[in-house]
């Protein structure tokens, strides 16, 4: 309707003549048109649109183009930058080096023109003295060349300057001074203060004067750490007096140096301050020199007093008064029967530190003693009461108590019983080494005690009759049985191979193993010996061994050392079959083993010849040709004992001097087949020489008794030996026994030394007059 | 035993024991040092070594490998003695250079047993010589003026008064 109207409205408006009225196909193309008009507006907006957008794109991705560019040129401007700083420095440092270099070079170059210049100089000179003195006619016409200086050029002053030095610390003194005058290099490596500062006179005691010694002092002063003069009896005052000048003394043992007494040890003491282990065993020092002690030697750490009768109870008090001594760790007073229970009160509250005490021969010492001094001194770690009767069961407790001990060394004691080791099996679980001998009274249940403790190394039992194979079985089946290195059993008569299968059951590190005189060990225990590979030495003289059971002993070819005395069933057979098998064999005993001819000999020289020890004491049927055969092949012999053997004659000693030069020691005591005259032949070749042509007295084996007596002079001597036993195990020991043959007296000597510092070094001897007596009995 | 592989300056190899090797403190500190393994193929170079000296080095090794400490109890402690043993002799006559190279093996490789014994012997050489028979022996030449040797002479002569 409304369409309608508005067509009649138009067709109003065109009644018009002057109006046109358009057609409908007017209208068509209008509307067409009007359309398409619309259409190319919107396309050209549409158009425009895109085309603006497309132009913002490409600005984008231009810009994008541009910052990435930016940002790639920044990027290596940065590194660039780095570069060049890393450049820069480098270059900076190489400068620096090369300074460094050329520095070096110069001064380098200036030494080499300045030592070549030095050397022409030296040239000339020696040139203008060469033909000085060929002018005043002095050379007589020997060939001398010039040598342009002294280069070192022979092997040991090519060594390293420390290996040099210990090839020369071998040496003694006189040996060094001779190698002083070889060559210039020489004498300067032998001028090392390491060289100097360790001087031991005592192995020339009987020589050293006092003017040698205030020489050689005089010359090490500085150095001197380590001085031995123990029983050099030629030495007075003067070197006395040079001793005190010897300021870095850390080391002195005056042992038996008969000079010495209170005025002496004052000038000393003075001197050096800073001793810190001193050997005054065997003196004339009274309780002044111990008040002096005190007073200026407060580090002093080891002390032996052993054998001196001159000083009291009270001296021990004034050892420990003000500062004192208070650092001493190892006291001997062996001998001194005139301390009382007084004496060790005094050193008990003083010297509080002690872990190592020994009092050897002392009839004197009793329980209450060692009660006072427990009571204190709280550390004990080491005792040794050698030949010591009095003391018993109250001592060692009061010692266990503590649970300190490691070490206990007994000999020669009727008193201490089970209940002893009953304490320390309890209280001392540390204990490592027994040394219990000749103490009648221990039994098994000492043994069965001892065995939950967890450290036993060494045990020696020798001469406690009273054990058994039970108690043997009870220890080495404890805790200790793996760990124990040596076993010494000598004499437990009551030992049967029963014991000796037990240990080689359970002790397989056993090292070292004494069974001697027990007549139940068999060839059977010698088989069993033979199956432990650690072991390298055993003992088993005077047990009841055959040729089968020193043959089967030979299945341990680790075996070196083999002590077979007195086994009198072995012969010929045996022995071969032995060194066929151990053929690293160094020591070997076969004294009194009466069977055996030049034929196990010639096969024992054959096989075994790194042998060193030998002995064939005894052995009547040996003749020259076993000296033969032993000169022939082993040349390493050091020590031989041929004394019984009537049947070798002089003859065969110039083999033995030919072959055997190496020989240290050769004892031919009852030789009546040896003449005097070569004994004094052979005198000049070896070091120490034993002969005798007297007949062989009934004391001279075969037979316990005198085994046990050479056994027993051991010990005597070993219990007046002052033994070392510093602190930790750090210590190395040294002993040589050394039969004096002109006095027959028995001379032991130990030297100590441990490496830390502070190094202490000591050195004892005594020489026993008991000991020199029965030993004088029985050689002449 | 597990072993390892020692390479001597030459280049050659030496396949030990462990525990041989061991008693070289060198050997023993570089291999606890460096936590090597045991069984680890690599050679453990000794550039100053040469083959045949570690080879006798090894040899002393091997104949000391079970040598057990000293005895500590007094019974046994007189069959101590300072000498050499019997191996140790024989092991040790050698020319005086292997000798020398020895011990500088032995002082390189820090063996101490075998030093202590080479040492021994150079010093048993010395010994009882005059300084004429020393110069003799290790053949060196006397760099001593006449008047020198007359100084030194009479420096050193107080030893031999005692």
């Amino acid at each position: 309707m409304h369409s309608n109207h508005f067509v009649y409205f138009v067709f109003i408006n065109f009644t018009q003549p002057w109006e046109w009225r358009p057609s409908p196909e007017q209208y068509q193309k209008a509307y067409q048109h009007y359309n398409n008009k619309l259409r190319d507006m919107t396309f050209g907006a549409w158009t425009l649109y895109h085309r603006r957008k497309k132009h913002k794109r490409a600005e984008m991705a231009r810009k994008m183009n541009l910052a990435a560019e930016h940002y790639d040129f920044r990027k290596q401007k940065v590194h660039f930058m780095f570069w060049l700083n890393w450049v820069r420095f480098a270059r900076n440092r190489l400068d620096i080096a090369h300074d460094i270099i050329k520095g070096v070079y110069q001064v380098s170059l200036s030494r080499l023109v300045f030592e070549a210049w030095h050397n022409v100089m030296l040239d000339a000179k020696r040139t203008r003295e060469y033909f000085e003195r060929l002018e005043r006619g002095e050379l007589d016409g020997e060939e001398e060349t010039l040598s342009p200086r002294g280069e070192a050029r022979d092997d040991i002053s090519l060594l390293p300057r420390k290996v040099a030095v210990k090839i020369f610390g071998y040496l003694d003194l006189s040996e060094r001074c001779q190698c002083a005058q070889v060559c210039r290099s020489w004498k300067m490596i032998v001028s090392a203060p390491y060289l100097w500062s360790r001087v031991n006179l005592s192995a020339i005691k009987m020589k050293a004067s006092d003017k040698f010694a205030c020489k050689l002092l005089q010359k090490c002063r500085p150095y001197l750490l380590h001085l031995n003069l123990r029983a050099c009896v030629k030495l007075n005052k003067p070197t006395y007096n040079a001793i005190g000048q010897c300021r870095n003394l850390q080391d002195l043992n005056l042992s038996e140096c008969a000079g010495v007494n209170d005025e002496v040890m004052r000038v000393i003491l003075e001197g050096c301050c800073i001793l810190l282990y001193l050997n005054i065993s065997f003196t004339n020092i009274t309780d002044a020199t111990l008040r002096l002690l005190a007073k200026s030697c407060r580090n002093l750490q080891y002390l032996s007093l052993a054998y001196c009768r001159r000083f009291t109870d009270r001296g021990l008090q004034y050892l420990a008064m003000g500062r004192g001594c208070r650092k001493l760790v190892y006291l001997d007073l062996s001998g001194s029967a005139q301390i009382t229970s007084a004496g060790y009160r005094n050193i008990a509250s003083g010297c509080s530190n002690i872990e190592h005490l020994v009092v050897n021969n002392c009839t004197t010492l009793r329980d209450e003693c060692i009660l006072v001094l427990t009571a204190k001194c709280r550390t004990i770690r080491s005792v040794k009461f050698l030949q010591t009767p009095n003391i018993s069961d109250l001592s060692l407790k009061a010692l266990a108590q503590h649970r300190k001990l490691q070490q206990v060394k007994i000999a020669g004691n009727n008193r201490i019983s089970d209940n002893s080791f009953k304490y320390v099996g309890k209280m001392c679980p540390d204990i490592r080494h027994l040394y219990i001998t000749d103490c009648p009274r221990i039994t098994d249940a000492s043994l069965k005690s001892l065995a939950p403790c967890r450290n036993i190394n060494v045990i020696n039992f020798a001469d406690c009759i009273r054990i058994t194979d039970a108690g043997v079985r009870n220890l080495v089946e404890g805790p200790s049985g793996p760990k124990l290195r040596e076993i010494n059993l000598s004499n437990c008569v009551r030992v049967t191979d029963v014991s000796i299968m037990k240990i080689t059951q359970k002790c397989y590190n056993l090292v070292y193993g004494t069974f001697c005189f027990s007549e139940h060990i068999t060839d059977a225990g010698a088989e069993m010996l033979g199956n432990v590979p650690a072991l390298t030495s055993v003992d088993i003289s005077g047990c009841n061994i055959t040729d089968t059971g020193i043959g089967a002993l030979g299945n341990n070819v680790n075996l070196r050392d083999v002590t077979l005395a007195e086994c009198f069933q072995i012969t010929d057979l045996g022995v071969q079959k032995f060194a066929q098998q151990c053929r690293d064999l160094e020591r070997l005993d076969l004294s009194h083993c009466t069977e055996i001819t030049d034929v196990a000999i010639k096969n024992l020289a054959f096989c075994c010849r790194r042998l060193t020890d030998l002995n064939l004491g005894g052995c009547s049927n040996l003749t020259d040709l076993s000296v033969r055969y032993l000169s022939g092949v082993c040349h390493n012999l050091l020590s031989l004992d041929i004394s019984g053997c009537t049947k070798i004659r002089d003859d065969s000693m110039r083999f033995l001097r030919k072959g055997c030069k190496r020989m240290k020691k050769l004892k031919m005591l009852y030789c009546s087949g040896i003449s005097k005259d070569t004994y004094q032949k052979l005198c000049g070749k070896i070091p120490l020489v034993l002969w005798s042509d007297d007949p062989i007295p009934n004391s001279f084996g075969p037979g316990y008794e005198y085994l046990q007596l050479i056994a027993q002079s051991n010990m005597v001597a070993e219990g007046e030996m002052d033994a070392d036993t510093t602190a930790d195990n750090k210590v190395k020991e040294d002993i040589e026994l050394k039969l004096d043959e002109n006095q027959g007296k028995l001379n032991v000597s130990s030297s100590i030394e441990i490496k830390e510092s502070p190094q202490i070094e000591a050195q004892t001897n005594q020489e026993s007059q008991k000991v020199a007596g029965t030993d004088d009995g029985q050689i002449r | 035993m597990p072993n390892i592989k020692l390479q001597s300056s030459d280049g050659e190899v030496f396949d030990v024991d462990v525990d041989v090797a061991k008693q070289s403190i060198t050997i023993k500190t570089m291999l606890e040092d460096l936590g090597m393994d045991e069984d680890d193929d690599e050679a453990i170079p000794l550039p100053n070594v040469n083959s045949a000296i570690l080879g006798k080095v090894l040899e002393w090794c091997q104949f000391h490998k079970d040598d057990p400490p000293p005895p500590e109890d007094e019974e046994n402690r007189e069959k101590r003695t300072d000498d050499l043993c019997g191996f140790d002799i024989d092991f040790l006559k050698v020319d005086q250079g292997t000798l020398f190279e020895l011990i500088l093996a032995a002082n390189y490789l820090d063996i101490k047993g075998l030093l202590d014994a080479s040492c021994k012997t150079v010093a048993n050489m010395i010994k009882g010589k005059t300084p004429e028979e020393i110069r003799k022996t290790f053949n060196i030449k006397n760099d001593f003026t006449p008047a020198e040797e007359e100084q030194v002479r009479k420096e050193n002569s107080w030893c031999e008064e005692k």
